[in-house]
């Protein structure tokens, strides 16, 4: 494919690679390896510096991973079996070898991340931060691909489906920086739209920064979706194009939007709203206003897409939807908020970690039966698993 | 509730869509009567997810141990403009003797993937990149061109009621893939 040509060809800048014998990595449980990422779950704590590891095949835990800092986010490499580690305020990351559960040398990115991104090959990592800074790295190398400055934020990303290109939300800019990796540069930006009554988007004479989501793409890669919830618009792009294809007014705080595998649907869960509209994904009309009663954090599906999950912003809810029947089916209760949520690459579990506890709920997509996974680790969120792409490139 | 299985009565006749298999017959996913039937999309160009996957559910097969009337692996190309009935038989028999090859065109297929809920497609690499093939225009763009397809990584456990039972992930071991047909017996 063209972006691994082109990949190849780019000139990697020597970065500096840090090497501290205190950033130790234990495993607790035994040494086996965790090196299928795509059958374990991942999840981090918010105030201990450690990582629980669940096996999606078994639901036991696989092993408690202890880093030095506590990490902000997880990115999961399957090819490379390697596991990194964000950390607020540091520019150091932890990199823990999955074969072995043995922690690497960290490496310095010359800026904090507080998002990483794997791309589609698996093998390169986006970094990006709320100072507006975004790098690329090769993680094989560990080399720094190119570091890109000056944008309004770079915590909203989001890759191309080849990989090719990386589309970056800033919210108070209101538009899109489309980096492309051959150029290492920006080299388109898609001005996104007006609010439509100037009160949206300001007090008094302030400027307020409108919520807006990351981009969701459409099964085939080339359309993409995002809600600016603030002012309750979905605005669909054309990927290739680099253009607006068609704005949307949608009920009240849209969040991400979802577009299902087979391209049927495209999903806008609601937050105020407490809502999904579901639209033709062909036409874009709006089929069906589905209320569910849960105020929308994110929505997943499972199993051949014929069920969607969302998961309550503010109670211990989760809405499911019934996508055959485009109807709410029922609501499960779990014993704490639900984190975001993960649905495993044969689409048959969901995982969510259970915001604040030590606790991970596991749903069958197909049952709906709900486990609640205890482990010795307090404070989870932000579950990761290596691999939920379900399209073969 | 939706239920364990999806089954889609308005696309049955999916699955009796006429294909050509590997040896020139003409053949339907009907026509394959194993208890379980596997069915996987791809193309022999491939050059990771399809052999790999195929390479594990081989494995698989050999591990369960089950008579060769259990299990059918059905592999659908989607590629009918190279994968011919010869390069599907060598690519599969590469495999295991159970899998066998069959070709449809992108009529045929769009209404076989939409009963498995999934989807595929062509990407044209021009100089500025990977560029979507309409469907309706792969059939003249030559075999030697520079294209590749896309597809589902998913292998689809149908039983005799052409329901599809269960999914096979990628990132599936060979242990867990063996389970997984063997459950589908159940």
């Amino acid at each position: 494919m063209q972006i691994r040509k082109s990949l190849c060809a780019l000139v990697l800048l020597a970065s500096t690679v840090a090497t501290s014998s205190s950033w130790a990595l234990f495993g607790l449980f035994d040494s086996d390896s965790i090196a299928a990422g795509s059958r374990y779950a991942f999840i981090p704590s918010k105030i201990e510096p450690r990582i629980v590891v669940i096996d999606t095949q078994n639901d036991e835990l696989a092993a408690e991973l202890g880093l030095t800092q506590v990490a902000n986010n997880l990115i999961i490499s399957d090819s490379l079996n390697l596991l990194v580690a964000t950390h607020s305020e540091s520019s150091l990351i932890s990199l823990v070898d999955l074969e072995t559960q043995s922690s690497l040398s960290p490496m310095d990115i010359g800026m904090t991340a507080d998002v990483g991104l794997l791309h589609p090959l698996d093998q390169y990592m986006a970094f990006g931060n709320n100072q507006g800074q975004v790098s690329l790295w090769d993680m094989q190398t560990r080399k720094k691909m190119f570091q890109v400055n000056d944008l309004d934020s770079a915590v909203n990303l989001t890759f191309s489906v080849d990989g090719s290109r990386l589309f970056i939300v800033e919210p108070r800019d209101r538009k899109i920086s489309v980096v492309a990796l051959t150029e290492q540069s920006v080299i388109a930006e898609i001005d996104l739209p007006e609010p439509t009554q100037s009160k949206d988007n300001q007090v008094g004479s302030v400027q307020i920064k409108p919520e807006i989501s990351s981009i969701s793409r459409s099964a085939d890669g080339y359309t993409g979706f995002l809600s600016i919830t603030s002012e309750n618009t979905v605005v669909v792009l054309d990927l290739l194009k680099l253009e607006i294809k068609k704005i949307i007014s949608v009920d009240s705080e849209p969040v991400r939007p979802f577009s299902t595998a087979d391209n049927r649907y495209v999903l806008i869960p609601h937050r105020a709203a407490e809502s999904i509209y579901v639209l033709d994904a062909l036409s874009l009309d709006i089929r069906r206003n589905i209320k569910t009663g849960v105020p929308a954090r994110e929505l997943n599906t499972g199993w051949l897409d014929t069920v969607a999950f969302v998961m309550s912003a503010n109670s211990e809810e989760i809405a499911v939807v019934d996508l055959e029947k485009l109807a709410l089916e029922q609501t499960i209760t779990l014993t704490s908020q639900p984190d975001g949520g993960l649905v495993t690459s044969d689409s048959k579990r969901l995982y969510t970690a259970l915001l604040n506890t030590n606790r991970i709920a596991r749903i069958d997509v197909r049952s709906r039966e709900v486990l609640e996974i205890n482990s010795n680790i307090s404070g989870l969120s932000n579950i990761k698993i290596a691999v939920s792409n379900n399209v073969c490139h | 509730m939706v239920g364990d299985t999806v089954s889609t009565p308005q696309d049955i006749n999916a699955l009796d869509i006429p294909l050509l298999s590997e040896t020139g017959s003409t053949v339907t996913i009907n026509s394959f009567k194993a208890p379980v039937r596997l069915v996987f999309f791809g193309f022999t160009y491939c050059p990771d997810i399809c052999p790999l996957t195929l390479h594990k559910v081989a494995s698989a097969l050999r591990l369960i141990d089950r008579p060769a009337a259990d299990v059918d692996v059905i592999f659908i190309s989607v590629d009918p403009k190279r994968d011919t009935p010869e390069i599907l038989t060598q690519y599969t028999n590469a495999f295991h003797e159970q899998i066998t090859g069959l070709i449809g065109n992108v009529d045929q297929l769009q209404a076989i993937t939409k009963y498995f809920r999934t989807t595929f497609g062509y990407n044209l690499l021009t100089s500025d990149g990977d560029q979507p093939l309409p469907l309706n225009e792969y059939h003249a763009i030559p075999a030697n061109s520079t294209y590749t397809p896309y597809h589902s990584s998913q292998v689809y456990l149908l039983n005799l009621n052409n329901d599809i039972v269960d999914l096979i992930g990628l990132g599936s071991d060979i242990k867990l893939i063996a389970q997984t047909i063997e459950n589908a017996f159940n």
